[in-house]
């Protein structure tokens, strides 16, 4: 795919004029280069939360589907550039350090360019990149494939010489989300109602479980198509739990009502996968121990006296260690 | 005669100036603690923390209705402060206990004898003040390291019934608490040991325990309890 090459001069607004990056002139000459933003409408991430995608073990800079529709979703870099040179010429390869020569050879190169930009004598500024421009948002084939972003400091456009001095940085396409769960069950109850999934593969991939409950008012034999999701999830677990507990109130059931519900899995790019097959919620009202008690002839005298369990253990625990440290080094008689 | 008076005299002037230092240890000895600590010092404090299983019978089938079995566990912490001392028997003095335990089970249908596949629960605080004889004359006089306990006392059990999300109802429930606890002492396994605990904490003793004990409460919910039991860890300060 190839990409505009015009060299662009970024507008004022969005300029930061800082330090000097200090770099010398010649060869060997270093700048860097990093994603501190990414804005899209109704949201706009930094800090901790870039890194969202990819694993839990190997966090990456990821750019959802959502992310890659809107069309004013922009990644916004600083840079420190050394001055001595004109332009930033940036280039892009799947997984390739783009900064070597042989990877932008015209004829065997897989790095693409992406554009060049005048710096204007600036060392450092941000710069702002429409996402779409960077990633390839409409091919799903690249989904999940991590992409490198050189910037080459030159005084050419599409230089494919030898440069001085190169930064880079990752961005991983992530617009697929994860599988459907399998194996929904649901049960009965009134305030807590039990919904248990299988786990969808790739904990680590994962940020959380939403349960939906039906909007469409169809009964609990429809077929699966007819099922109309909440705007809102009724319950939303972590990606390690596979079971969480519904309330009837909250699927607007009365007692003896029934109401599917379904479940997505949210990967950490924030991507929701597809509905579960639905499942049948019933709300009934319940008794405990008291009142099965009391329909045995027994008595259960209620008021509102209580207490912790926490507390019982430890207010034993605290006296035990302010006696013991009371008694610390007692005098041996 | 008088070269053997002498140095029969130098032997006890040394044999009196070493003291007697406990079996197998010298007075050059890095590890000797001086003598034996004196039988009856004193350790009014006693603490202990346990484990057990718990049932308790509110006179109707409902506990094993709904909790088919459910035993707890119960956790239980104890205080006690003991400053009577009874030659020859042991320690005399209060105590106070503190517990608790939680049974779970399928919540009843409204209306039938269906199980729904919400949780019902039924929570228990007890906190008893207690009556405390400790028997220690085993281990101070005899050597055999266990000591054995009396408890008698004021039983208040909060409770708390629930369903799901919503409690059903709570309260305290009084009654009698009685309880007899056997303690192995664990000092003899390393003297040295429970020697420094000592020094350095104040800790006297360290016991393993296990103590059974039986409730009468019921004004509010009948929890009695014929016989239960805990077992655990305490140390003597």
């Amino acid at each position: 795919m190839s990409l505009p090459t015009a060299p662009r001069t970024v507008a004022a607004p969005l300029l930061l004029i800082g330090l000097l990056a200090g770099a010398p002139g010649g060869a060997e000459a270093q700048f860097r280069w990093n994603v501190i933003r990414i804005e899209a409408p109704g949201e706009t991430r930094e800090g901790a939360d870039l890194r969202r995608g990819g694993t839990s073990d190997n966090p990456q800079v990821s750019i959802n589907a959502e992310e890659c529709v809107s069309a004013t979703t922009v990644v916004t870099q600083t840079i420190m550039f050394p001055t001595e040179f004109t332009n930033l010429d940036v280039w892009r390869g799947r997984g390739l350090d783009c900064a070597t020569e042989g990877n932008r050879n015209i004829m065997t190169g897989a790095c693409e360019h992406v554009e060049t930009i005048n710096m204007d004598a600036q060392a450092m500024r941000e710069v702002e990149f429409p996402v779409t421009e960077l990633l390839p948002c409409d091919d799903t084939t690249a989904n999940g494939v991590t992409y490198s972003f050189a910037g080459l400091a030159t005084d050419a456009a599409q230089d494919r010489g030898p440069v001085d001095a190169s930064a880079a940085f990752e961005l991983q396409l992530d617009v697929v989300g994860p599988a459907a769960p399998t194996g929904v069950t649901a049960g009965t109850g009134n305030t807590q109602i039990p919904v248990r999934w299988d786990g969808v593969g790739g904990v680590q991939s994962l940020f959380e479980y939403r349960v939906y409950g039906d909007e469409s008012g169809a009964d609990c034999e429809a077929s699966a198509d007819t099922f109309v999701p909440g705007t809102s999830p009724v319950a939303t677990t972590n990606a390690n739990s596979t079971s969480t507990n519904v309330s009837g109130a909250a699927l607007g059931l009365g007692f003896g009502d029934s109401v599917r519900v379904a479940v997505t899995a949210v990967d950490r790019a924030r991507n929701e996968g597809a509905l579960s097959e639905p499942v049948c919620v019933t709300r009934v009202e319940t008794e405990g121990f008291c009142a099965t008690h009391e329909a045995e002839g027994g008595e259960c005298d209620g008021c509102s006296v209580g207490g912790t369990p926490a507390r019982a253990v430890g207010l034993s625990g605290l006296a035990l260690a302010a006696l013991a440290g009371s008694m610390r080094r007692r005098r041996y008689t | 005669m008088t070269r053997g008076l002498a140095f029969a005299a130098a032997c006890g002037a040394v044999a009196l100036a070493a003291g007697s230092p406990a079996a197998g240890q010298t007075f050059a000895d890095d590890n000797y603690r001086g003598p034996p600590r004196a039988v009856g010092s004193a350790d009014p404090f006693v603490g202990q923390i346990g484990v057990g299983l718990w049932e308790p019978d509110p006179g109707t089938g409902a506990f094993g209705t709904l909790f088919d079995g459910d035993q707890g566990p119960l956790i239980q912490g104890e205080i006690d402060y003991l400053p009577l001392r009874i030659p020859y028997v042991g320690r005399l003095g209060v105590g106070l206990q503190v517990g608790w335990a939680r049974y779970t089970g399928d919540a009843i249908v409204s209306g039938s004898d269906q199980r729904s596949d919400e949780e019902a629960s039924l929570t228990l605080f007890p906190l008893a003040a207690l009556a405390v004889l400790r028997v220690d004359v085993l281990p101070r006089h005899l050597g055999v390291p266990l000591v054995l306990s009396g408890k008698i006392g004021a039983d208040g059990i909060v409770w708390r019934s629930e369903v799901g999300e919503r409690t059903e109802a709570r309260n305290v429930t009084f009654g009698l608490r009685w309880a007899a606890q056997a303690a192995l002492e664990l000092d003899f396994f390393d003297p040295r040991a429970a020697r420094r605990l000592d020094d350095e904490w104040g800790i006297n003793h360290t016991f393993l325990f296990f103590e059974v004990f039986g409730s009468t409460a019921n004004t509010t919910l009948t929890l009695t309890t014929d016989l239960a039991w805990v077992a655990g860890l305490g140390l003597a300060i």
